[in-house]
This record gives structure tokens, C-alpha cells and sequence, in this order.
């Protein structure tokens, strides 16, 4: 048995070409776009550029002095935007708070100067009052099902109507009440450790809530209701309870709001709380970047709302009049909510757009091979026995065990047993849950798979599947979150039990894969996971849709598919570090999966072939792009997937042989083929059926398994 | 996402209606029939049909081989009948032949096998007679460059001529693009199918084009009319999206044209062969073996039967999944639909022709 552990050999051989990392305009903007917490970023800016501009025009503006003014101030009203963003969050809205407000304030004041009632009491009663309005906008929007705007609006005029009748009847008698209480003038003018006692208020509440949001079932059920109703009712979630709930908590805050308010003011007059419900709108919508329901964003609300009243209370200062700072917070409102409009139906699509990065891929010219072209070659797979028809939907890879029985993946992300010898017999061994692809026993006999979209699992038996791994280690050049395995292709499995394992690519899906080669790039990876200490690591990035993955015949060294450059890398597993050599290039069309031949060869699957055109194509990313643009998909040109073949290697690279089908016959698109027992057994990942061809001139004795883990196992 | 100027898609007539897709063309009946172009009945009732550089005759579907009539230096691309059995021959590069009905060469026709100043007829592709006995001829390109080339060009260099028994040529019009067929209505007007635009034209009096029917679903080639006032339309291969994209491109198709063995071009084929140098699109994949009959396909099998306003009124396909592609001429012969697939040297006969009229 030749064999390539020849250092000279491999010395020979050139090297691929490294690709340290992609820099491309395009794929940044795709990238950041795709990423969350882009809408977050508009908030902070916003904010940003406000108090840059302040501190431009108004030195003083952030003096210590002024801050703890404007906190001190801002609290009340801020805290009243968190309770609205609650109610927002839940998908509905509260117009009645300004009206609340006010009556929690008379509450409280009322109570205090009036009827004279101990400070803490005052304190849960004023709570109490703001949840007593808030319970009955929860009562009649989410147990009755009155719509939220109208409903909150009817509150709003009661309330407010309430609050006039009985704040005239006393508050000449308020203000000239007598009561004095320390603890009073302290939670209204004083700070606790340099911070006015208010703003504490608003800090725990902020906190609570952003804990509430994250972290607790409540806040979880919120924003599931928000996000969507009907989901969350099938979710198992209590609709009108959690409405109801939402609605009285919000309330609540209002209260507490109102009572810091009545502390600091210690009067409320009949325009308190007037126009406040517009004013935490505005600032909840400049925060979330729009009016949306499902998010619990309680720092970019606070920023939001920081924004709005910063602005207000400097338009205020520099002498602008108050109806025209009115005016302009409605201004805010609007261009807000159209601008966020706009951004929200373009963004997918300027995402569409820019994802698709086309670059120019030079392939190789197709390699003289003499004779063995499909166009010269006799079919030697026509009339090759046809097993498991109808019954394996796309069996990427094939595998067989020590007794001969066929393994497959399907789409339907089972995996499927054959029973040898006359593989008729047909059932499923386990369930994966994604698209199986790539197979191969361990030297327990176990099956291991890549499954793309999960990662890599094992098969220990009939339906006990355990995942090994489905994430790496993320590249310090990507903006993209690449620690995913996202799809996981083919695999082999090193004499020290090391796996070896290849993301195809990193941008698309099993669904999508075909856009990675209109893109061009290098946009895949080999992984390694190491079962003894349980740890996954990149061992190669970027490389062009690397596919087929094959351990040499004397264990040393290992071998690569390229599928978009048609080539076969080779490592040096005692040196990974040093980046593949090109084993075979110029292949004549894509080259898929790769497997070990009993005569010290390789077989190597090629699941499309190439055209004159395409490889041109391949050069000029332009015009895929604008392909990709304006032509729909169906209309794409491609690579042909419609015929594919098996070349056979020496153990050098060299192609010694090669086998076709018709150009309308059964096996087209090969993606995997398999010796065993001087049998040839072909997988297509587009087809419904496995091929077999006798190997005449094969060793008829040679299995995989016992190639790899020799006998016993 | 700051792409150059946007042109607009062309557009193209839907595979609906009238012309929604069927396999009558598919499941016809077939003769084959080496290297086919071009056909129209004579006078006595009989198919002239042409095959390679040989002019054959057929005078029942059901008989055994075709009878000889004649035989050419190089292939015919062209033929017509005049009421009196005069023949018309359009030879590939070699101008045109007038035969008397029994094969010998009618005296009197300009042959036009060389080129004049305005004349270069190296291209016929159609030629009819008119009632007052003359022969109008399409000369559909000046005959640089393959075909396919013709269709990458912005303009169009065919050319209708009328030939006079007595020897004379005139220009009728001139910078059409492709002008592959030939007819007239019942009033005189000469309509021209011209494949790359797509679309058939009446030549008006004063001698200017105007379109009758646009946006074709494929490339129209032969236009014959039927018993009924209608007209029978062949159409070549189906119009793709990418071909009609490639056309706005033009570094790309430089390239292709210049470095690309023709055979392997982006462009409408006649023949459904599988090579695999041959480009495909996305959605021609087969899944399970099996190739889609909506798979976008570079070849197709067309024939639009239209009623005397050109509208359409039924079609018979052959599909991407089939193999009776590159229709060339099609027409009606003792009552049947008469086509004839270049793409798979098969003359074939629609007999189910509930679906087609």
C-alpha cells in the first residue's frame, strides 16, 4: 500500500493560499444590521448627540448642581415612563396616567396634611390609589376586552373630572395646612449619598423592572403577550391575568410616582399631570425607536425619556416659549415614528440587499484528465443496482458497518438503517432533528454525524443521540456571532479519536447554501472536537465551502474538499497549524465528499459539475450581484447539479479513474460514495435512492471499519 | 446596494391562458428526420419538407420514407411553394434556388449568391410568395457570427427583399432583427416574425414596421397560415430571464462571446442536450432524478396558434422536462398540426387536437 506520509511529497505541493480574514464594506453593513442591538444604537445616539451639543453651547449645563436639579426633577415623570413602557410592552397603552398622577398626588396630599395619617401609610394608600386605577384599565382592557386606547382615554377624562371636583374642594385647605414631617421634607429635597432621594426611587424601580424583564416568569409572560397574543395564549399563558397584573403594577408605579411628586411639590394644582401621558410617550417611543410591543427595554426607555426632558428643560432655559417646546416635542413624536416606520420595512430588505457580498474566485482551469470526462467515458453507472428508492429522501452521506448494513441521513433529519445483505429492509435508526450529512463510525462502532444547523452529535444506538458539540470558539474578526456551528457537513475521525469536522459555511443554511456559491467566499471552516477533553477549536477558517473531510490511509494526515474551488486540500495532522496544500486541483466539477478506496486511493463524490460560463461568472462578482438582484432565483445560473461522478485517486492526488451516468440517468448529483466489500454505494443529497456498483478489480474483503479501527472494535 | 442605473426587466408574455403548458408537442406523434429546418405544402397537397442540404417530399404521414426532390450544396434554410408549384429554396450562405415543381431550375430568379453593395443575402431564413407572383425573402441577419452572436447585438441587421421572375431585387426594409418568418394576411400586408425583438410586424404601406403582437413568450420563427384566417407561430426556444438580464451586461457577454466556445453560451438553444458544459439555472436542479417540467430551461418546444388579429388562441408545448424543443416551422397539413423540432430531428403531428383548436 502506497502511502503519502512522505515528507518530501508533501513538501511538493503548493500551498493553499491563506485567507486571513474578509474585509468587505458590504458585508459590515449586513452584518450590523443584523445584529440586536442596532436599534438600541439610535437611542444612545440621539442622547449622545444632544449632550454633546449641550455641552458645545452650555458649559454649565452639567455642572453637579444642575444635575441633581434635573434628577431631583425627573424622576416622577421618569418613573411614569417605566410604567408605560410596561403597558406598552404588554401591547397596550395607558393614556390615563397623567390623570392618575394627579389623583395619586391628591391622594397623598390629602392624606397627609388632611387627614393626618402616619408617612408610611400615606405612602402604601397613594401606591394604592395609582393600582386602583391602573386595576380598572387592566379589568376592562384585558378581562373585557375593551380596546386599550379608548378605554385608558374614558379613564383619563374620570379620573381627571375626580380630581377636579375634589382637589378644589380642599386644596386652599392643603396649602395652608401646618403638618410638618421630617421624613416628608427629606424624601421631597434631600439626597442620599449625593443623589436626591427621588432619583433612588427611580433607580430601584428601573432596576426591579429590568430584572422583572429578564430574569422572572412575570416579565417573560409580558413580553410574550406583547410580542404575540395568540402565541402566548397557546404558550399556556393567562392572558387576562398577566394583562390584568400589568396594567395595576403600572398603576401602582404611577402611585409612587405621584407621591415623590407630592413630596417635592407639596401641591398639586389642577394642571398637574396634564399632557404628562405625551410627554412619557414621546420619550418611551424616541427610547424604543418606535411604538412596539414585546420589548422591555428599560435602559434605551430611560434614555429615551433622559433625551426628551434634557431637551425640553434646556429649550425651556434658552427662552424658547413653552407652547413652542410643546410643539416641537409633538415634532420628536412624529419624525420619530416615521422615521422608525420607514426603517422598519426597509431593514430586512437593505439586509436582502447587502447580505449577498459577491467576490471575485478565480478557479482553477479544468485539469487535463485525457479520456476520463463524462463526455468520453462509458457510463459506468449506468445500471447500477438502485436500493432504498422512495424510502431515503436525499441521503447526503452513506455509510456501512462491520456487518455491512447502509446508513444514511434524510431530509426529514432522520437517519435511516438498510439491512444487508439485500438492503431492503429499511428503518429508521435515529431522529436528529436537523439534516444529517455527514457520517462515520467511531472506533467504539458508534455513528457520528454532522447535522446541519445543530452541530455534532453521536449515535451511541437506536434513537440514543447525544450532541457533542454545536459551537466554537468566536474569530476576533467577525462582527457576525460565528460561534455557532451552523453547517455542520462532513466528518472523519483521526487514529487518536480527534474529530475532525467541516463548516460548510458560516453565512448560510441548508436552505440557502446554493447563495454561498453566487457569493464566492471563503466563508467556511475545519473544526476539531476532541472527545477526551470535550472541546471544540477552529483549526482552519476560511475556506471555500469546505466539504468532504477524509483521514489518509496511514492516519498521518488529512484531507479536505474545497467544493466552490474544486480542489482537495491536504493537512498534516502533526502540524495543523501550517494551513493545507492542495492535494488535487482543477477538478472538473464540485467535489463533495471524499472516502478512503481499498487499493490505498481515494473516492472522490462530485455533486455538480462545472461550465465554461460559471467559471466566468466566478470571476466577475459584479455581475452576480446584479444577477442576484434582479433575476429570481429559479432563474440563477449555476453550477450544473444535474450530473455528477465519482473520480477514484491514487494515493498521490493523481485521478486514475472515473465513473458517470448517463446524462439523464438515475445517480446525478453524488455527494457521497462508499467501498465495502468490492461494492461502490452512492448517496445524493437531491436524490430519493442509494446507487451500488460491483468493483471487480477491488480487494473484495476491504470495509471501512476495519480500515480505520482494523478488527474487533 | 449602490448598484449603476436600473433598467427595466423585459417583459414576457406569461405561460397562461391560451398558452398555459401542455405536452401535445411531447406526445405527438413523431417521424425522424435528419437535420430539418423548414416545410410547406405544395399546390397538390404534399409536405415539402427540408433535411440537411436534401429537399424531400411527403405525401401521406403514413408513408414509409420520404421521396427525394432535390439536393443542395449546402443545407436548405428556406422554403416556399407558389400556387403554380414554383419552388423556393433558401440555401444556408448561399442565396436562393427557384425550382420548377419537378426539381429543374426555373429560368429568369436572381440566385443572389454573391454579395452586392446593399445585398449580402447570406442569411434566409423565410421566403413566400406573393399573390402577384413575386417572392418576398427574410434575410434575417447580414450573416457575421453565429446566431446567438446576432441576438447579443443592440441592432438588427435583417432585411425583407422581394425577388421578381425577371431577374430583379429590391429592398423592402431593412434593421430587423432577426427576421426568421414570413406570411401575409388575406388584405396583402406582409408580416414579419422577428426573433430577437421578440415580436411580428406588418409592414405598412409606406414601408415601416409596426408591431401586431409583443412581448412573445419565446423567439418566433416560421408564421404559417391556417384554413381559418389564423396563422400558426413557431417559436424556437422560450425567452429566460437570464438571457434577457445578460443583454444589460455588456463586459460579461464580451467575455463570453470572446473566451466561450459558442455551444457552451448563456444563450436559447435549440436541442434539450444535457451536456454538462451546457450553463443551467438554480431551479432547472432535479430533485429525485427528476427535472421539473416548470424548471427554467435554455431550450423549449412552442407552437402558438393565433386567430386573424394575432391573438393567441392555443399552444402546444413541449416542456423543460421534454425533448421536442427548437420548433422551427410549424403548419397545418390535411388537418393537422404539422410541427417540426430542429433541437430533436423529429417531425412530429399533433393528433390530439381537441386541445389545440
Amino acid at each position: 500500500m502506497s502511502s503519502i506520509n512522505n515528507d518530501d511529497f508533501l513538501n511538493g505541493l503548493t500551498p493553499v493560499a491563506k485567507q486571513r480574514f474578509v474585509l468587505s464594506f458590504r458585508r459590515i453593513v449586513a452584518d450590523l444590521l443584523n445584529r440586536n442591538w442596532i436599534e438600541g444604537a439610535i437611542p444612545f445616539l440621539t442622547f449622545f448627540v444632544l449632550v454633546t451639543v449641550l455641552l458645545i453651547t452650555d458649559a454649565d449645563y452639567f455642572s453637579a448642581a444642575n444635575l441633581t436639579t434635573l434628577a431631583q426633577y425627573s424622576s416622577d415623570a421618569a418613573i411614569v415612563t417605566i410604567a408605560m413602557l410596561l403597558v406598552v410592552a404588554i401591547g397596550g397603552i395607558d393614556l390615563s396616567v397623567g390623570s392618575s398622577f394627579a389623583l395619586a398626588a391628591f391622594v397623598t396630599l390629602y392624606l397627609f396634611h388632611i387627614a393626618g395619617l402616619p408617612l408610611g401609610l400615606v405612602f402604601v394608600l397613594a401606591i394604592l390609589c395609582g393600582a386602583s386605577v391602573g386595576f380598572i384599565n387592566g379589568f376592562l382592557t384585558g378581562v373585557l376586552g375593551c380596546g386599550a386606547l379608548l378605554t385608558t382615554l374614558g379613564t383619563m377624562i374620570t379620573v381627571r373630572g375626580i380630581f377636579v371636583i375634589v382637589s378644589q374642594a380642599y386644596m386652599v385647605e392643603i396649602a395652608s395646612s401646618s403638618r410638618f414631617s421630617e421624613a416628608w421634607d427629606y424624601i421631597g429635597y434631600e439626597s442620599f449619598m449625593g443623589i436626591p432621594v427621588g432619583f433612588w426611587g427611580l433607580i430601584v424601580v428601573a432596576c426591579a423592572i429590568y430584572v422583572m424583564f429578564r430574569n422572572t416568569r412575570f416579565g417573560w409572560h409580558i413580553l410574550a403577550v406583547g410580542g404575540n397574543r395568540k402565541a402566548a395564549r397557546h404558550g399556556g399563558i393567562q392572558l387576562k391575568r398577566t394583562i390584568l397584573l400589568t396594567y395595576t403594577l403600572a398603576g401602582a408605579l404611577v402611585g409612587l410616582a405621584a407621591f415623590l411628586f407630592a413630596a417635592r411639590q407639596n401641591s398639586a394644582g389642577s394642571d398637574t399631570g396634564v399632557g404628562l401621558e405625551f410627554f412619557v410617550l414621546t420619550g418611551l417611543v424616541l427610547g424604543l425607536g418606535g411604538f412596539v410591543p414585546g420589548r422591555g427595554k428599560v435602559i434605551s426607555t430611560l434614555l429615551g425619556f433622559a433625551t426628551i426632558f434634557i431637551l425640553r428643560n434646556a429649550l425651556i432655559n434658552a427662552g424658547f416659549r413653552g407652547d413652542f417646546v410643546s410643539g416641537s416635542m409633538g415634532l420628536i413624536l412624529v419624525t420619530v415614528l416615521a422615521i422608525d416606520m420607514k426603517y422598519r420595512k426597509e431593514r430586512h430588505r437593505i439586509l436582502a440587499r447587502a447580505y449577498l457580498d459577491p467576490a471575485a474566485l478565480k478557479v482553477d482551469p479544468v485539469l487535463d484528465m485525457g479520456t476520463l470526462a463524462p463526455e468520453f467515458g462509458v457510463s459506468k453507472l449506468a445500471g447500477a443496482d438502485l436500493l432504498g428508492t422512495g424510502a431515503v429522501d436525499g441521503p447526503e452521506d452513506v455509510i456501512l458497518d462491520r456487518d455491512g448494513n447502509l446508513y444514511c441521513g434524510t431530509r426529514d433529519g432522520r437517519i435511516m438503517r438498510l439491512f444487508a445483505p439485500d438492503y431492503t429492509r429499511v428503518e429508521t435508526y435515529a431522529k436528529t432533528g436537523g439534516r444529517p450529512l455527514g457520517l462515520a463510525f467511531d472506533e467504539q462502532d458508534r455513528l457520528v454525524v454532522c447535522v446541519a444547523g445543530m452541530g455534532l452529535y453521536r449515535i451511541d444506538g437506536p434513537d440514543q443521540i447525544e450532541r457533542l458539540t454545536s459551537q466554537t470558539k468566536r474569530s476576533w474578526t467577525s462582527l457576525e456571532d460565528d460561534r455557532q456551528i451552523r453547517m455542520a457537513d462532513d466528518l472523519d475521525i483521526a487514529p487518536d479519536g480527534r474529530i475532525f469536522f467541516t463548516d460548510a459555511t458560516k453565512r448560510y443554511e441548508m436552505e440557502t447554501w446554493g447563495l454561498d456559491l453566487l457569493e464566492g467566499r471563503p466563508n467556511g471552516r475545519l473544526l476539531c472536537f476532541d472527545p477526551a477533553r470535550g472541546t471544540t477549536q477552529t483549526v482552519c477558517d476560511n475556506l471555500y465551502f469546505p466539504n468532504g473531510v477524509c483521514v489518509t490511509h496511514d492516519g498521518k494526515h488529512l484531507l479536505v474538499c474545497s467544493t466552490w474551488t474544486c480542489s482537495v486540500m491536504v493537512f498534516d495532522l502533526a502540524r495543523m497549524q501550517d494551513g493545507p496544500r492542495y492535494f488535487m486541483r482543477g477538478l472538473p466539477g464540485y467535489p463533495d465528499n471524499i472516502n478512503r478506496a481499498s487499493d490505498g486511493g481515494y473516492w472522490i463524490a462530485l455533486a455538480g459539475m462545472r461550465s465554461p460560463v460559471i467559471d466566468l461568472a466566478m470571476e466577475d462578482p459584479g455581475f452576480r450581484l446584479r444577477m442576484a438582484k434582479r433575476v429570481a432565483p429559479t432563474n440563477w445560473l449555476f453550477g450544473n447539479l444535474n450530473i455528477g461522478g465519482v473520480l477514484k485517486s491514487d494515493s498521490k492526488g493523481q485521478i486514475v479513474d472515473d465513473y458517470w451516468d448517463k446524462s439523464d440517468g438515475p445517480l446525478y448529483m453524488i455527494t457521497s460514495m462508499r467501498e465495502h466489500q468490492g461494492d461502490l454505494f452512492l448517496g445524493g443529497v437531491t436524490n430519493n435512492k442509494i446507487g451500488r456498483i460491483k468493483l471487480a478489480e477491488a480487494d473484495q474483503t476491504w470495509t471501512g471499519p476495519e480500515s480505520y479501527w482494523s478488527k474487533g472494535g | 446596494m449602490f448598484g449603476r442605473k436600473k433598467t427595466k426587466p423585459a417583459r414576457i408574455l406569461l405561460l397562461d391562458g391560451p398558452l398555459r403548458p401542455n405536452d401535445l408537442l411531447e406526445n405527438a406523434e413523431a417521424r425522424p428526420l435528419e437535420n430539418p429546418d423548414d416545410m410547406c405544402v405544395a399546390p397538390d397537397g404534399s409536405l415539402l419538407v427540408s433535411s440537411g442540404c436534401s429537399l424531400l417530399r411527403l405525401r401521406d404521414w403514413a408513408q414509409d420514407a420520404f421521396d427525394p426532390v432535390a439536393e443542395f450544396s449546402s443545407d436548405v434554410s428556406a422554403l416556399a411553394c407558389r400556387d403554380d408549384g414554383l419552388i423556393a429554396v433558401g440555401l444556408k450562405g448561399a442565396g436562393i434556388r427557384v425550382l420548377t415543381p419537378d426539381g429543374g431550375v426555373a429560368p429568369g430568379w436572381v440566385t443572389l449568391e454573391g454579395s452586392t453593395k446593399d445585398i449580402r443575402a447570406k442569411d434566409i431564413r423565410a421566403c413566400r410568395f406573393d399573390p402577384d407572383g413575386t417572392l418576398l425573402v427574410a434575410n434575417a441577419s447580414d450573416g457575421r457570427g453565429s446566431d446567438t452572436q446576432d441576438l447579443f447585438k443592440a441592432t438588427g441587421s435583417g432585411q425583407i427583399l422581394r425577388l421578381g421572375q425577371d431577374g430583379g431585387c429590391e429592398t423592402v426594409l431593412g434593421g430587423l432583427r432577426f427576421p426568421y418568418g414570413l406570411t401575409q394576411t388575406g388584405a396583402g400586408k406582409i408580416i414579419v416574425s422577428e426573433s430577437w425583438a421578440a415580436r411580428l410586424c406588418e409592414i405598412m404601406n409606406d414601408g415601416s414596421p409596426r408591431a401586431i403582437m409583443q412581448d412573445a413568450p419565446g423567439y418566433p420563427a416560421r408564421i404559417n397560415p391556417t384554413s381559418d384566417g389564423g396563422y400558426i407561430l413557431s417559436l424556437f426556444a422560450r425567452r429566460d430571464p437570464l438571457i434577457e438580464f445578460l443583454q444589460s451586461e455588456p463586459d460579461f457577454l464580451n467575455r463570453m462571446t470572446s473566451e466561450i466556445d459558442p455551444e457552451y453560451w448563456i444563450a436559447p438553444r435549440l436541442s434539450a442536450d444535457k451536456d454538462y458544459r451546457i450553463p443551467t439555472q438554480l431551479g432547472a436542479t432535479r430533485l429525485f432524478g427528476e427535472t421539473k417540467p416548470w424548471a427554467p430551461s435554455l431550450s423549449y418546444g412552442l407552437v402558438i396558434r393565433l386567430d386573424g388579429d394575432f391573438t393567441p388562441m392555443a399552444s402546444a408545448q413541449s416542456r423543460a422536462n421534454g425533448v421536442r424543443h427548437g420548433i422551427t416551422s410549424a403548419l397545418e397539413w390535411n388537418g393537422n398540426l404539422i410541427a417540426l423540432s430542429k433541437g430533436s430531428n423529429l417531425l412530429l403531428k399533433v393528433t390530439d387536437m381537441d386541445h389545440w383548436t
